[in-house]
């Protein structure tokens, strides 16, 4: 009974708030309403309304979806520090982390579902009732590995937010194995992102060794970025203390993780053009166009360009420190590696494809309209767990209401 | 320093001597042409061609020269009927004509008159086939033209064309008899009917000609044409002509 | 080399709870179709729901797969095709459940000798398995090469000359290989695609959610999507179908050649090789060692493309090489 009082007063938390926290509100549900919209079309007409092709039969929605499974395992990062360092600064945002690894995993279910052909299908990827090609398909390993992961994240601030509205102090022996448990379950999921990628014989762009060490290394940039962004965002919207050494330890993280980011990127390039098979056929496509067609050649460089600017003012202590230039380079990061690591990755491993052919490939407008949807969704379901979550963290909801901390 | 020297100067003038050892003992070419016995010493025959004659069996392994080898089909060859022909020829039977009165058999290989002349042939009667190395009467029976035969005067049906052709072209011929040369109709099981040579080959003008492709594949619907450029990569003797640096294409 | 994926589950195993499995799913099928019914006022009967009536459509998403069907369900779903057919192109077709003949694994060799780049296999095939004319959906694809390599990079796949062939070149048809360790099949997150005992990779069309990882995997670019609803001119439908060849496909599914089964499970030669006026093309029974497939890849010598990748492909190709010993 308690429990549904439990939600009830989360989900009360979630729909009160300033005019401002409704704006907000309001903006992303338009653009969710957008990409709702422009996804009906893709549902009656079919995936013709996108821009792939069979010669590019993955695009934009894969891009996004190898991206935000990054973030999600990046998001479990704090649990590290916090849990296996004792730090409690971390603690104290460890649940808004889960928050973010929940809806950025949300997110990246969405990306896959609005890929599908068939997506009324979709039972048939349930196990018995279905049928689940596991564990042989790294496709199915991924569904399994993102929906325990969407699990884990659900079901431990769930417990932990529900102990400290009941006033009590969740036990110890119950959450930290579960704690355990996401660390590795973190990593395993942009493990198995990496291997769904680098499994492919048939694709040489992935199908090197490197892949799963590029993916976690970028994860670790861009999760962080966007973080220590929302941290501040949270700091200054809401009442909830956000220590600063969150803010350094995230920085520090994502310097180091970006300098090996930069690294695999050179190794990648030196091991490609040095005696350069056809193999290489993919990274000259990007980098340098092929065949007169280069669409993607700015989109790299940029990108190239992004991080090394982002990671000189990381690893330059005194820049790192001064707040404008930090989130300057979270921003360029972010950025960067969301163009590297998804249109920069997905598209040219099916150019050329294999059988020689250099086609390319563009989103339309319908496709961003549903990305951007998703991602609406995605930041539409952070602020909602992030609102209820910090209104418990504070004392503002308990279940005995002579406890509550005034609003 | 002295003993390398000295080393490398014996191991110079062994070399020599020995090449002049094998000089020397290289009988002339001609020779070893006409010759029953096997090859010189195998040091000395090692610069010498062999020619493949040589690879013969031993004599009483080949057939003595009062047996004919008679040609009875390949052996293990799967059974096979062939796609009749005849119905296919717009002049058949030819005894409609060749009984009448006809000029007089002349076998000399010639160019015939065809028409539209009034005394031409109404039929094929120029030979593109082996660039004029073979004419009308090397297949078809000068006697009676309802048949052709072979080179030792054996007839053949006109539907069994395959066993003329064969005498020249061996090896498709075997190819064929197989499978892995023309075109087997009806099913991959079952009773195994072939093509005749004739459904796909003019003996008269066997060239195949070239003809318009298919249409390319379309794109995907919806997508926009790419400016490809096909990239003509000049190919590596194609960069190497003229002397030119490798990797630098020759002019055109 | 890594052995294939395991085999399909056999009847026996789980009985009981397959029985379960098929009921619930009918159970569902009955109160979708039902709910369905309901919801829609009288209305004319459109070829909504893809062309399918709304009952039908109901049954077809919550069908098993065809592995796993019982000859009545696999009955049923026969019907649903035939009758999908009849309502969106007004054609009357036939389909089937064509079985695997026994002791038959299929073969392909090409000669790339006779090969003159004419593209009669392409509208061969494109005409016998029902494929949409618009959304480029075409099993086959001929490649124009240089002579002097083999780089497949340098090949020209939009090749319009006024005569074909062109001097210089060479032409390489490419298709599904039927590899016998398909990476295609080891990817399929639901099991859409596997191999059936007579070698053919096969896709229930049914069951593919349209994910299109398979395409990702595939090393000769064999797959091919169904972007949008595939159109067939009703006169150009081949009403001779199978379940798991060529009965018209709905749009959002990966489809590919399956050496024509709906012929060749039937001793039939696959349209590709009819289509060819070269009699380049030679299709049989690997098994049987008096076939022509047998000879070629005996006597020839052949090659299969991108063998380095493991895939044991079971198309070949050869030139008109004398034979040792003949």
């Amino acid at each position: 009974m308690s429990l549904f009082r439990f939600i009830k007063d989360g989900v009360g938390e979630m729909l009160r708030g300033s005019p401002a926290y409704w704006r907000w509100l309001g903006g992303l549900g338009l653009v969710f309403a957008v990409g709702l919209f422009c996804y009906v079309g893709q549902l009656s007409e079919g995936l013709v309304v996108t821009g792939m092709s069979d010669q590019v039969s993955w695009g934009f929605y894969i891009s996004n979806f190898a991206f935000l499974v990054g973030i999600a395992a990046a998001a479990v990062l704090l649990v590290i520090p916090a849990y296996v360092f004792h730090r409690k600064d971390l603690k104290a945002v460890v649940l808004l982390g889960e928050g973010l690894a929940v809806s950025a995993v949300l997110c990246a279910m969405l990306f896959v579902v609005v890929d599908l052909g068939s997506p009324e299908r979709f039972w048939h990827l349930i196990p018995f009732i279905g049928r689940f090609n596991w564990p042989v398909s790294l496709l199915a390993w991924d569904v399994l590995v993102l929906n325990g992961y969407l699990a884990l994240n659900l079901a431990l601030p769930f417990y932990v937010h529900y102990c400290h509205w009941r006033g009590r102090e969740p036990v110890f022996a119950f959450y930290f194995p579960v704690v355990v448990v996401a660390m590795f379950w973190a990593i395993s999921i942009h493990t198995v992102t990496a291997f769904l990628f680098s499994a492919n014989s048939a694709r040489p762009f992935w199908n090197t060794a490197l892949l799963g060490p590029r993916f976690i290394a970028s994860a670790f940039v861009s999760g962080p970025a966007l973080i220590i962004v929302l941290m501040q965002v949270i700091r200054r919207v809401t009442d909830y203390p956000v220590q600063q050494g969150v803010i350094d330890t995230l920085a520090l993280v994502m310097t180091v993780a970006l300098q090996i980011s930069l690294f695999f990127v050179l190794a990648e390039l030196f091991t490609d053009f040095y005696n350069e098979s056809s193999h290489a056929g993919s990274i000259r496509y990007l980098y340098f166009g092929l065949g007169g067609l280069s669409r993607l050649r700015p989109w790299i460089w940029s990108a190239l360009a992004l991080n090394l600017a982002a990671v000189v003012i990381l690893s330059i202590n005194p820049l790192r420190r001064t707040p404008k230039l930090l989130n300057l380079a979270c921003v360029m990061a972010f950025i960067g590696i969301w163009i590297e690591k998804g249109m920069g990755l997905v598209v040219p491993g099916f150019i050329p494809t294999p059988l020689g052919e250099i086609f390319e490939y563009a989103p339309t407008l319908r496709e961003i309209g549903v990305s951007l949807g998703i991602w609406a969704f995605g930041a539409i379901a952070f602020t909602l767990l992030a609102k209820a979550s910090i209104a418990i963290e504070l004392g503002r909801l308990r279940a005995d209401p002579a406890v509550q901390a005034p609003a | 320093m002295a003993l390398l020297m000295s080393l490398r100067s014996a191991a110079g003038s062994l070399l020599l001597s020995m090449m002049a050892l094998g000089l020397a003992a290289v009988p002339p070419l001609a020779q070893a042409a006409d010759a029953a016995e096997p090859a010189a010493s195998a040091a000395s025959s090692a610069f010498r061609h062999r020619p493949l004659r040589e690879n013969q069996p031993p004599p009483e392994g080949l057939p003595q020269a009062s047996d004919l080898e008679v040609f009875k089909g390949y052996p293990g060859a799967p059974p096979y009927k062939v796609v009749p022909r005849k119905q296919n020829i717009l002049l058949y039977p030819c005894s409609m004509c060749h009984n009448l009165n006809l000029p007089k058999l002349n076998t000399t290989p010639r160019k015939l008159r065809v028409a539209p002349d009034p005394n031409g042939a109404p039929h094929w009667a120029v030979m593109s086939h082996g660039k004029g190395r073979i004419w009308c009467l090397d297949c078809h029976f000068a006697r009676d033209r309802e048949w052709l035969h072979t080179l030792d005067g054996a007839k053949v049906d006109f539907n069994d064309a395959a066993v003329v052709c064969g005498q020249c072209h061996s090896t498709r011929y075997k190819d064929w008899v197989f499978g892995a040369h023309g075109k087997r109709a009806e099913g991959w099981s079952g009773e195994r009917e072939l093509y005749s040579c004739a459904h796909c080959h003019d003996p008269h003008n066997p060239t195949l000609q070239p003809r318009e492709p298919g249409r390319p594949p379309p794109l995907r619907a919806g997508l926009a044409p790419m400016n490809r450029v096909h990239e003509e990569t000049p190919l590596v003797w194609q960069r190497t002509q003229e002397g030119l640096p490798h990797g630098q294409a020759a002019k055109p | 080399m890594a052995k294939p994926p395991s085999p399909e589950p056999s009847p026996e195993k789980g009985d009981g709870f397959s029985q379960y499995r098929r009921k619930f799913l009918a159970g569902l099928a009955e109160v979708g179709a039902a709910g369905a019914v309901a919801a829609t006022a009288a209305g004319p009967a459109r070829a909504a729901w893809g062309g399918s009536t709304l009952q039908d459509a109901m049954g077809s998403l919550f069908q098993d797969h065809y592995q796993r069907m019982s000859r009545d369900e696999i009955q049923a779903a026969l019907q649903r095709i035939e009758r999908k057919a009849l309502r969106k192109h007004g054609v009357e077709i036939h389909c089937e459940d064509t079985p695997p003949i026994p002791g038959v694994v299929f073969g392909y060799a090409l000669n790339i000798s006779k090969c003159k780049g004419y593209r009669d296999c392409v509208a061969g095939c494109l005409k016998e398995n029902n494929q949409g004319r618009d959304s480029q959906v075409q099993y086959i694809r001929v490649l124009q090469m240089d002579r002097g390599t083999m780089n497949l990079e340098q090949s020209d796949h939009y090749y319009d000359p006024k005569a074909v062939p062109v001097p210089g070149k060479f032409y390489l048809p490419v298709q599904c290989m039927q590899c016998d360790n398909p990476p295609c099949v080891k990817a399929c997150p639901v099991n859409a695609t596997w191999k059936e005992p007579d070698g053919i990779v096969v896709i229930d069309y049914d069951w593919c959610i349209g994910c299109r990882y398979c395409m990702t995997a595939c090393p000769y670019w064999a797959r091919h999507f169904n972007w949008t609803d595939p159109k067939i001119p009703a006169a150009e439908i081949n009403p001779n179908t199978n379940y798991l060849g060529n009965r018209p496909r709905p749009k959002g599914v990966v489809e590919k050649c399956h050496f024509c089964t709906q012929r060749t499970r039937k001793g039939r030669q696959p349209a590709c090789q009819e289509a060819c006026p070269t009699g380049a093309r030679v299709f049989g029974n690997l098994m049987d060692p008096k076939s022509e497939i047998r000879y070629v890849l005996e006597h020839k010598t052949v090659f299969r493309l991108k063998e380095e990748l493991g895939t044991e492909p079971k198309f070949w190709y050869y030139t008109d090489d004398r034979p040792n010993g003949s």
